[in-house]
């Protein structure tokens, strides 16, 4: 996938959305100390902006994705969308491997070459995940991750048109893991770069599938959804980036009259 | 000299009987925080089984206000707005407080009615009981719930509930931390938005 804009009209774009959300997107920084200190650890200074995008978000939800998601759990079997799953899966397998390495977690690669290896062989082409089903779990892993290994901090918070929650560190994530892919060349080289703009649609659909009635729920007993949301992406990047080993989580006090 | 070697054995036996009591307790715990969690969902599964909504709600909130510690719970989630509520003004919160969870598990711990629910082990971080347990809904991956649990006057009382290191106690306090900057730190707006919320829910289906 080639950028072909010219460099004036690159940093052309950039400076009017810089503009605009300097001018739009930020929110003011509060004077009272106690509030002060809820924004800084909110760590979204560009709330506004974000708010935005996530009505945009919600309503695109209601009337595209979340219908499509709804009609593709409805009407493919079950047999066949975890088919899917699991090709999808084993596809990002290459980028998991790198991310791995990166993180210096030699363990950890070597699960993921050999439940590739697996899949993709008696797996057929990964339909079938022969590797989980003899104990070798999946484990997920992205630059961001990586990025956050090696001492990056999160960056504001992000809220990305229809990719949902995010923050600066993992927007960049994103973006490299795009580059770092080595089926994403494969195809372009093949003329194919249809066939992963159609792969990334069908995960995107199929992921939010699978998630629908936790996101109503959630979405049902919040008072802020986007806070809400903001908060669990944080908490699950957390536990995400410690795989799963996460510490020193603070915990309600209890007083002497309790 | 004899006297002083005969001594050591006799100060480890000492020890170790002094140590029992507090071993033995902590093996206590432990078996108290499972057996609390084992309650805790046995109970939530019979009230999910009721047919009316409203029995539904007042015992939810029976079983949380029982089991939980309510008042360190509360006071968490209002986090650093805490110290500008008086004694009333934090008492009419916790009693919207309380409402609304025990509306808000109706609606949550209703996708999880039926599916396998292991209480795992039971172990102690810092001066709390964790509970591992899981649920293993059909077709999804495992769900790791830990329910963390404090001693308090009353007994072992779990003070946060975690899906996944998810903490509905740290969740909690976010949402509400944003909706008090946005409103002035007025924890009167804050009661307010909950009700809202929770006639929302009563006439939701």
């Amino acid at each position: 996938m080639t950028l072909r804009l010219c460099r004036g009209q690159v940093v052309g774009a950039f400076g009017v959305v810089a503009f605009a959300v300097l001018a739009t997107g930020c929110a003011e920084v509060p004077k009272d100390p106690a509030a002060r200190a809820a924004y800084n650890e909110a760590n979204d200074p560009l709330e506004p902006m974000n708010r935005a995008i996530f009505d945009f978000n919600m309503t695109a939800d209601k009337a595209v994705i979340k219908p499509v998601a709804k009609a593709y759990r409805w009407t493919l079997p079950e047999f066949f969308r975890t088919s899917i799953r699991n090709f999808l899966n084993n596809a990002k397998s290459p980028v998991i491997f790198i991310n791995d390495s990166l993180q210096g977690s030699p363990s950890r690669a070597g699960e993921t070459l050999m439940r590739f290896i697996v899949n993709t062989t008696a797996g057929m082409g990964g339909i079938f995940d022969v590797a989980g089903e003899y104990g070798m779990e999946r484990h997920s892993e992205d630059f961001g991750q990586t990025l956050a290994v090696w001492g990056v901090g999160e960056g504001a918070y992000l809220m990305l048109p229809v990719l949902g929650p995010s923050n600066v560190r993992d927007t960049i994530g994103r973006v490299a893991d795009g580059f770092m892919d080595p089926f994403g060349y494969l195809l372009a080289n093949n003329g194919l770069d249809y066939a992963r703009i159609g792969a990334t649609v069908t995960d995107g659909i199929d992921q939010r599938s699978r998630n629908i009635e936790s996101l109503d729920d959630i979405e049902k007993n919040s008072l802020d959804f986007y806070a809400t949301l903001r908060s669990l992406y944080r908490q699950n990047r957390k536990s995400e980036i410690l795989n799963g080993k996460v510490e020193n989580i603070p915990v309600p006090e209890i007083k002497e009259n309790d | 000299m004899i006297a002083r070697r005969a001594l050591i054995p006799f100060m480890l036996a000492l020890g170790f009987a002094l140590a029992m009591p507090a071993i033995a307790a902590r093996a206590d715990d432990a078996q108290d925080a499972r057996k609390i969690v084992q309650t805790i969902s046995d109970r939530a599964l019979n009230i999910l089984a009721r047919p009316s909504r409203t029995d539904r709600n007042s015992e939810f909130r029976k079983l949380f206000t029982e089991y939980f510690n309510t008042v360190a719970i509360g006071r968490f989630v209002l986090g650093r707005y805490r110290e500008g509520v008086d004694p009333s003004q934090f008492d009419r919160f916790m009693g919207v407080f309380e409402e609304l969870v025990a509306k808000t598990y109706t609606v949550q711990l209703g996708d999880f009615a039926g599916e396998k629910f292991k209480v795992l082990s039971a172990r102690s971080d810092n001066n709390r009981w964790v509970v591992d347990s899981q649920i293993e809904p059909p077709g999804r991956s495992t769900i790791r719930l830990d329910w963390i649990l404090a001693r308090t006057k009353s007994g072992l009382k779990v003070v946060d509930v975690r899906v996944d290191n998810l903490s509905m106690a740290i969740t909690q306090r976010d949402e509400f931390s944003s909706i008090l900057q946005a409103n002035n730190g007025k924890v009167d707006k804050l009661i307010d938005f909950m009700q809202q919320k929770i006639r929302k829910l009563d006439t939701s289906v």
